[in-house]
C-alpha cells in the first residue's frame, strides 16, 4: 500500500515540483557534460594540461555537490512541511515512523532517479557541445564521432549519491525527531516574521544601508585583498544583509502602506503580498541574496578572463614571428621556406635596440605595479627606429606619423596613455646613449607589447634612427603576416624543418624562453593557450555559477508557487468582487516581479562596485579597455537577466495556471 | 461494563523555564466499554491538549493514561505506532483525508496497516460504507465529494478495524446542520450497536446532546459532569446550554 501512494505521490510531486525537478534535470546534464568532458578520449589525447582540467573540474565538482545537497535538503523539508497532514494521517494510523521515512525518500530518490536519466540524456548534449567548443578553442578539429565514458556515468552517479545520501542522513534526522504534534501542526510553522515595531523596522533598515555602504566604500577604496578593508567589508554586507531581510516587510509596511498612495490601482494587493511573504521568507531571501551575489561574482570573474584572453590576441598583429637575440643565422632559408610554404601577405625584418640607461622605464607609469606581469628592468629601455615604426605602421595599416631628428615617440598599450601624458606635458626631454631627445607623440595602437619577445613590454621608445647606431641589439624580429590564416600544421612543418627554431608558445600563452637562439613565435598559439585556460578557469567557474544560480532560484520559485490554495481562495475572493482576469494576470506579473528582484539588487549594485575593483586587481584593465570591460560586465548582468527571466516566467505561468 | 480509558491525574505544561503554561491540572475521569462521552469548554480550555494526550499525539507531562489496561503514559515511541493501529480511531475536523486516493481506499488504508488480508478488505469497505452511507461514493476522490460525505468517510476509516476507541476532535466543525445531525446519528448508531467507545471533543451543544456523559473543561481543569441518563435529548441540550452560561458561555 505505501509502495503504491509512494509512487502516487512522486507522480504528484513532479507535477507540483517542476521547476526543482527541471533544475535537477539541468544540473545532472551539467554534471554529466563535464564529467563526459574529463574522460573523453579525444579530449585526453588533445589537451596537454587535462590534469589540471581534471584537478579543477573535481574541485568544482565537490561544491556543486554540497550546493546540490543543500537544494534536496532544503526541498525536501520544504515537501516535508507541504505534506505534513499527509504523513501525520500515516503517523495517525499507526504506520511506524521507519516506514515513513522510508516512502519519503523512497519519494524523493525516485525524483532524483528520473532527473539523473535524463540529465544523461541532457548531458550527453551537453558533452558534444562542450567537446566541439573545447576542441575549437585549442584549434583541433572537431568530428563528430563515438565518445562514451563509463567512468563519466559512474561518477556522475556518485555525485548524485553523495548528494542524496548528505541531505537525506539530515532529513531521516528531521523526521525521526519530529512529534506526530508537530507534524500535525508544521504547516503553520513559518520562519520568525522578522522585526514587528515600525520605529525599529526603519531604523534597522537605515542601518542596513549605512553597512552597505560602508562596505562598498572599503573594497573601492583600497585595492582588494590589501589591509583589513575586505574582511570588514564582508562582515558590514552580512551585517547589511540580515538586517535588510528582515526589516524590508516592516519598513514597506510603514513607509509605503502609511499613506493614501497605498489605495492607487492594486499596490494594497501587490504590497500585502510582497510584505507577508518577504516576512515569512526573509531568511532564506537573506541566504538567496548570497547565493546569487557569488554565483554573479563568479561569473563576472570569468568574464573579465575571457576579456582579457581575447584582448591579448588582438593585441598580436602578426600571424607569426621569427624572434632571435643573437642575430637571425637563418634568415635567408626561413624567408625561402616561409615564402615557399605559407601565404604571405606581408613579411619585414627589424630590430629592437636596448639603451644605455632606464630613464623612461624608471618614470614607473605603473610598469612594474603588477608582479605577476614584471617588465625586465634590467636598466634599459627597448626602442625601434623610426624607420621600422613607419614601415610597421604602414604594414599594419595605421595612419603614418613624423618625427623630427631630436624627437623620439612613445607608443604604449592604451591603458599608460593618461599617466604618460600627464607626466610629461608637453615638453618632455630624456638622454639615450648621449642624445638628448623631446617627446613628439604617444600612440597607443595595438601593436604587440604584452609579452617578452614582443615590440617592448608595455611600450617601446621610437628614435631617429641615429640614435640606435650605439646601441644593442636586443633581438631581432621576423614578422609575418599571412593571406588566409595558416594551420597547426603548417607551423608544425616549419619547426620540424629547421633544428634551430623552437617553439616560443609551446607550453602556454606567455612567452617561454628556453634557451634557444631563435623562436617561432606563432599568435595561434594565444588562441589555444586560451582553449586551455578557458577549459581550466572558466568553464568551472561557469559551472560552479550556474548551478548555483538555478539553485537560488529554484528555492525562490518553489516558495512563491507554495501557497497555491491560499492564493486560488484569495484570487477567487478578488473575481468575485469585480477583479477582472486580465487585472488578477497584472497582479500576478507583479506580485512576482517585486518577489524575484528584491534578492538580486543587493547582488547587481554590489557587483556593479566590485566589479571594477576586482578587474583592476587582477590587472585585466592594464590591456582590456574600460568599455570593452563594461560590455562584459553588462554582458555577465544580461545573462544573468536571461536566466533570471526564464525562471521568472516559468513561475509565473505556473502560478497563472494554479490560481486562475 | 469494564473501564476502557482510565485517565488519572493527568497534567499538560507548555514552555520553557521562564515561561510556563499548564493547560491542563490534575485531570482524572473514566470512560467504561462501549460509552459515548464528549468533552465541551470554551476555546483554549484544553479539551484538544486533553484528547492530543489521550490519542498519544501530545504526551502529557504528569499523570497516567490506561486504555483497556495499557498505560499509554509508559509506552516507547516505536511501541506508539503500533499501539495506534490496533486500538485507536480518528477523525478531526479538517477530514485528514489523502488527496491522492479515492474514498474507498482512504478507508482501505487502516486495513492494510493493520494486515488485514486483501480479499478480506473490499467486503468490510463495502459493510462500513452503507453504515455510513458512501457505498455510491467510493470511487471518488475528497475533492469530488461533500464536506458531509468527507467526514463520513473519515468516521468509516476510524471505525472500520473496531478500534478499543474513536477520539473525534469537533468532527461537526466544518459541517452544515442536516451533514452534522447525519453523521452524529450514524455516531450514535455504531455506539449503540457495535458498542463503540466514542470520545467526542465539541463546543456544540447540539452536537454534545448525542452524547451520554459531558465533561465540562474550564481554564485546564473538569469545571463541572453531567449525565443524560434517561432524559430526552432535548432536555439534555437545554441542561448543557444551563452549564455553558454557567461557564460563561462558549467562545
Amino acid at each position: 500500500m505505501l509502495k503504491t501512494l509512494s509512487i502516487r505521490n512522486a507522480k504528484r510531486q513532479a507535477k507540483n515540483y517542476l521547476i526543482y525537478f527541471i533544475t535537477l534535470m539541468v544540473a545532472a546534464s551539467l554534471i554529466f557534460g563535464l564529467n563526459s568532458l574529463i574522460f573523453s578520449k579525444d579530449i585526453v589525447f588533445t589537451l596537454e594540461n587535462t590534469k589540471a582540467m581534471r584537478y579543477i573540474i573535481g574541485i568544482s565538482s565537490v561544491i556543486i555537490v554540497l550546493i546540490l545537497a543543500w537544494l534536496i535538503r532544503y526541498m525536501m523539508n520544504f515537501m516535508l512541511k507541504k505534506r505534513s497532514k499527509e504523513l501525520s494521517i500515516y503517523m495517525i494510523l499507526g504506520i511506524e515512523n521507519r516506514s515513513i521515512i522510508r516512502m519519503f525518500l523512497t519519494e524523493n530518490l525516485l525524483i532524483g532517479g528520473i532527473a539523473l536519466f535524463f540529465g544523461y540524456l541532457g548531458g550527453t548534449f551537453v558533452f558534444y557541445v562542450l567537446k566541439a567548443i573545447v576542441m575549437n578553442l585549442i584549434g583541433i578539429e572537431y568530428s563528430l564521432s563515438f565518445d562514451f565514458s563509463v567512468q563519466a556515468i559512474a561518477l556522475t552517479a556518485l555525485y548524485f549519491i553523495l548528494m542524496y545520501a548528505l541531505s537525506a542522513f539530515r532529513s531521516r534526522r528531521t523526521i525521526k525527531k519530529l512529534a506526530l504534534r508537530d507534524l500535525l501542526y508544521y504547516e503553520q510553522q513559518n520562519e520568525s516574521t522578522g522585526i514587528t515595531k515600525n520605529w525599529v523596522a526603519v531604523l534597522v533598515f537605515i542601518l542596513s544601508l549605512l553597512c552597505f555602504a560602508a562596505a562598498i566604500l572599503l573594497f573601492v577604496k583600497e585595492p582588494l585583498g590589501e589591509g583589513m578593508n575586505f574582511p570588514v567589508g564582508i562582515l558590514f554586507i552580512a551585517v547589511f544583509i540580515y538586517c535588510f531581510f528582515t526589516s524590508l516587510p516592516r519598513f514597506v509596511i510603514t513607509v509605503l502602506l502609511a499613506g493614501t498612495w497605498r489605495y492607487k490601482g492594486n499596490r494594497i494587493i501587490i504590497l500585502r503580498n510582497f510584505t507577508s511573504k518577504l516576512g515569512s521568507m526573509s531568511k532564506t531571501m537573506a541566504f538567496l541574496s548570497v547565493a546569487l551575489t557569488i554565483s554573479l561574482l563568479l561569473i563576472t570573474n570569468g568574464m573579465i578572463a575571457v576579456a582579457t584572453y581575447n584582448y591579448r590576441v588582438s593585441l598580436v598583429p602578426f600571424d607569426f614571428s621569427i624572434i632571435s637575440e643573437n642575430g637571425i643565422a637563418n634568415l635567408q632559408e626561413y624567408q625561402n621556406y616561409v615564402n615557399e610554404n605559407f601565404d604571405v601577405l606581408e613579411e619585414y625584418v627589424y630590430s629592437i635596440y636596448q639603451s644605455d640607461s632606464s630613464e623612461f622605464t624608471d618614470l614607473n607609469f605603473g610598469f612594474t605595479s603588477y608582479s605577476y606581469m614584471p617588465i625586465n628592468s634590467g636598466g634599459f629601455d627597448l626602442c625601434m627606429t623610426y624607420r621600422d615604426y613607419s614601415q610597421l605602421r604602414e604594414i599594419l595599416g595605421l595612419t603614418p606619423v613624423s618625427l623630427d631628428n631630436n624627437g623620439f615617440i612613445i607608443h604604449s598599450l592604451s591603458y599608460f596613455y593618461d599617466d604618460i601624458e600627464k607626466h610629461s606635458g608637453s615638453n618632455m626631454h630624456i638622454e639615450l646613449n648621449g642624445y638628448g631627445l623631446n617627446l613628439m607623440g604617444i600612440y597607443t595602437e595595438n601593436f604587440d607589447q604584452y609579452d617578452g619577445f614582443s615590440n617592448g613590454r608595455f611600450f617601446i621608445l621610437v628614435v631617429p634612427d641615429y640614435v640606435v647606431s650605439e646601441m644593442d641589439i636586443k633581438y631581432i624580429k621576423y614578422s609575418v603576416m599571412t593571406d588566409n590564416p595558416a594551420s597547426y600544421t603548417q607551423y608544425e612543418k616549419l619547426l620540424n624543418e629547421f633544428d634551430t627554431l623552437k617553439s616560443l608558445r609551446s607550453k602556454s600563452g606567455y612567452s617561454n624562453n628556453t634557451g634557444q637562439l631563435e623562436y617561432l613565435d606563432v599568435k595561434m598559439d594565444i588562441q589555444k593557450s586560451n582553449g586551455l585556460l578557458y577549459s581550466t578557469e572558466v568553464l568551472p567557474i561557469w559551472y560552479m555559477a550556474l548551478i548555483l544560480c538555478i539553485a537560488g532560484v529554484t528555492v525562490l520559485s518553489n516558495n512563491i508557487l507554495s501557497e497555491e490554495t491560499q492564493h486560488k481562495k484569495q484570487f477567487s475572493l478578488l473575481r468575485s468582487i469585480g477583479y477582472s482576469t486580465r487585472t488578477l494576470d497584472i497582479i500576478i506579473l507583479l506580485q512576482l516581479a517585486t518577489l524575484f528582484v528584491v534578492p538580486v539588487i543587493p547582488s547587481v549594485i554590489l557587483v556593479a562596485f566590485l566589479a571594477p575593483v576586482y578587474t583592476k586587481s587582477f590587472g585585466a584593465d592594464v590591456f582590456v579597455p574600460s568599455s570593452e570591460l563594461w560590455c562584459n560586465i553588462l554582458l555577465v548582468f544580461a545573462i544573468y537577466l536571461l536566466i533570471y527571466l526564464i525562471y521568472y516566467f516559468a513561475s509565473y505561468i505556473l502560478k497563472r495556471k494554479s490560481t486562475l | 461494563m469494564g473501564i476502557m480509558l482510565d485517565v488519572h491525574n493527568i497534567e499538560k505544561y507548555y514552555g520553557n523555564k521562564g515561561n510556563i503554561t499548564k493547560a491542563l491540572s490534575d485531570i482524572t475521569f473514566q470512560v467504561n466499554e462501549g460509552e459515548f462521552i464528549s468533552i465541551m469548554g470554551a476555546s483554549g480550555s484544553g479539551k484538544t491538549t486533553l484528547l492530543n494526550c489521550i490519542s498519544t499525539i501530545d504526551n502529557a507531562s504528569a499523570g497516567n493514561i490506561c486504555l483497556d489496561g495499557v498505560d499509554i503514559t509508559r509506552l516507547k515511541d516505536e511501541e506508539l505506532a503500533k499501539f495506534r493501529r490496533e486500538n485507536l480511531g480518528f477523525v478531526f475536523q479538517d477530514y485528514n483525508l489523502l488527496d491522492t486516493l479515492t474514498l474507498g481506499e482512504n478507508i482501505s488504508l487502516s486495513l492494510s496497516v493493520n494486515s488485514v488480508p486483501a480479499t478480506e478488505v473490499t467486503e468490510r469497505i463495502s459493510n462500513i460504507a452503507k453504515k455510513m452511507g458512501i457505498a455510491h461514493l467510493l470511487q471518488k476522490f475528497p475533492w469530488q465529494v461533500s464536506g458531509g460525505e468527507k467526514q463520513r468517510c473519515a468516521f468509516a476509516r476510524a471505525v472500520v478495524t473496531n478500534p478499543k476507541l474513536v477520539l473525534a476532535d469537533e468532527p461537526t466543525g466544518s459541517l452544515d446542520s442536516v451533514s452534522s445531525q447525519k453523521l452524529l446519528e450514524i455516531m450514535t448508531d455504531m455506539n449503540k450497536n457495535l458498542n463503540s467507545t466514542i470520545l467526542l471533543v465539541t463546543h456544540d451543544a447540539f452536537s454534545a446532546s448525542y452524547t451520554e456523559r459531558i465533561l465540562f473543561l474550564k481554564d485546564g481543569r473538569i469545571f463541572n459532569e453531567i449525565i443524560k441518563g434517561e432524559k430526552s435529548r432535548q432536555t439534555f441540550y437545554h441542561e448543557i446550554l444551563d452549564v455553558l452560561s454557567l461557564l460563561g458561555g462558549v467562545a
